[in-house]
């Protein structure tokens, strides 16, 4: 039972001082620790998003644009797009297979 | 007494988090982590964010096709929020002038309305300002470093 006590408290002590020394640390360099050891696995989760993001960009442009839904948008609304991002229109008939 | 193996987890932590912050900077990060940044800050409205994130990647890298849908894209809400300028200014200009012996004419000779006729001006003014830095975004947006 003791010894369950001595490793709780140890480990309570060592997550106190880790944290109060991250703190420090932080407010003496300006850096953020924790974001900075989920900055390599950030940016390989990016590369899986980053698709989804220009699509919901895109959308948020033609809804913008248009004042509706891009799913309610015309043909010739889509033609308007079209000629004004050619290249975001083409992709995004690859992505969505328009 | 903080054991040794925690200060060296700590500086290999420092080490690694001052290394990431220089390579994102410089924009040796990959591609679609500057990508993401420059959609992320767009949602946000922060345009000036999205510019500086598109420029890191493509500072390093050679342009691929998705920093060229993410440059369309950038462009287009400029663009958008221009004309939505610009349809403001365009009202408020048929206020400020209107038609020559029009009721809006008559209405805006009464001394009353003086001070409202001011204040329509201010904001005219801080739209079509507001249209000149957009502009310059888009212009600074195609720019290469």
């Amino acid at each position: 039972m003791s010894k369950i006590i001595k490793t709780t408290a140890a480990g309570g002590a060592g997550f106190l001082a880790g944290l109060l020394l991250e703190r420090g640390l932080e407010s003496l360099t300006g850096l953020d620790f924790v974001d900075g050891l989920f900055a390599v696995s950030g940016s390989i989760l990016a590369a899986l998003s980053v698709n989804r993001d220009l699509v919901q960009a895109a959308a948020r442009n033609i809804e913008q644009m248009f004042g509706k839904d891009p799913l309610e948008i015309t043909e010739s609304e889509w033609r308007q797009f079209k000629e004004l991002n050619p290249k975001t229109a083409e992709w995004l008939e690859k992505a969505l297979k328009i | 007494m903080i054991p040794v193996s925690f200060l060296t987890s700590m500086l290999a932590g420092l080490a690694a988090k001052v290394g990431i912050n220089q390579l994102t900077k410089h924009g040796y990060m990959p591609q679609s982590t500057y990508l993401k940044a420059a959609l992320k800050a767009l949602e946000k409205d922060d345009l000036d964010e999205a510019i500086k994130s598109y420029h890191l990647a493509v500072k390093k890298w050679p342009p691929s096709q998705r920093t060229e849908i993410a440059a369309e894209i950038i462009s287009m809400a400029i663009a958008v929020r221009v004309a939505k300028l610009q349809r403001r200014v365009d009202e408020l200009e048929r206020q400020i002038n209107p038609r020559r012996f029009s009721l809006q004419f008559w209405h805006n000779l009464l001394p009353k309305n003086k001070q409202r006729l001011e204040e329509l001006r201010q904001e005219q003014q801080g739209c079509q300002e507001a249209i000149s830095v957009l502009h310059r975004m888009k212009e600074k947006l195609h720019e290469k470093d």
